[in-house]
């Protein structure tokens, strides 16, 4: 194989592994030619990066904060055994 | 320089932060039952390590990262177990049924991303993106759904958790490939192009 050809397979995870940490000179060679070619990848990467960004949020987005709440029993239930743990 | 000594108090605890620490927690784990326990798990592992409160971060930063902790741990906990499971369903995996990319590495014409019009680089504060997304992440398999839940609690480093888990690294970029593949499709087909 070519040096410079790169799978499409191959780049998304090369552009995975690159999120964490830094690629070997290679691989990064590769991963940069491949992206000027190739519009998939290109999307990919944009992409992966933008739901990478949304996993990392540290909102409450998937819900609504309004309607949801600890239940009552739950609520009663950690305050009984904190007090009784500290009365001890 | 006077420093602020931050102190507990736990028999409030439930009053000013239940509802807050749930609703983190049913945000990273998509899961209300589960989150219900692993809320209660933090407050009595709270209760319990006390004596380790130095009072340099509020009492609040403090239960937040004991319950990041407990959610942390439950899927580190449900990744081992399910370990051999999936290392099975792995290897019976066929490479040409792969539906993302064609034999030679390329993309499979439909599978293959598109513009979705976005600025890509603008941070979006969107509820029905989000619970669209975390419906895309109960989607995917175990193991790869528990390193997604982890990503999302936690900067993951990467040597640390596969030795906790006890994979490979080779192993670990698979499975998140495999994962960001099938999120990013779910997203595209249930999101963007609904």
């Amino acid at each position: 194989m070519h040096i410079l050809i790169l799978s499409c397979r191959k780049a998304t995870l090369l552009i995975e592994k690159s999120q964490a940490m830094p690629l070997g000179i290679i691989d990064k060679l590769q991963l940069r030619v491949h992206l000027k070619l190739c519009d998939g990848c290109n999307q990919y990467q944009k992409q992966s990066l933008f739901i990478e960004d949304l996993l990392r949020k540290d909102t409450k987005n998937f819900s609504d904060p309004d309607k949801l709440k600890l239940s009552e029993k739950s609520k009663s239930l950690i305050q009984k055994v904190i007090e009784e743990n500290l009365k001890k | 320089m006077a420093e602020i000594i931050n102190t507990l108090h736990p028999d409030s605890w439930v009053k000013n932060y239940a509802d807050e620490l749930y609703a983190f927690a049913v945000s990273k784990t998509g899961n209300p039952d589960l989150a219900e326990d692993l809320v209660q798990e933090a407050f009595l592992g709270g209760l319990k390590s006390m004596q380790n409160f130095k009072g340099n971060s509020s009492e609040k930063t403090w239960l937040y990262a004991i319950l990041k902790f407990k959610i942390a741990d439950h899927y580190k906990k449900a990744s081992t177990k399910n370990e051999i499971a999936n290392s099975k369903i792995q290897k019976r995996e066929d490479p040409d049924k792969d539906p993302y990319f064609t034999e030679d590495g390329g993309w499979n014409n439909k599978m293959r991303p598109t513009d979705w019009g976005i600025d890509y680089s603008c941070p979006v504060e969107n509820k029905e993106l989000s619970l669209v997304l975390n419906k895309c992440i109960e989607k995917l398999a175990h193991t790869q759904k528990h390193l997604v839940r982890l990503k999302m609690i936690e900067e993951v480093e990467v040597a640390k958790i596969c030795k906790e888990l006890q994979i490979t690294a080779t192993n670990y970029w698979v499975i998140i490939h495999r994962a960001k593949l099938q999120l990013r499709s779910c997203l595209e087909k249930n999101w963007f192009k609904a």
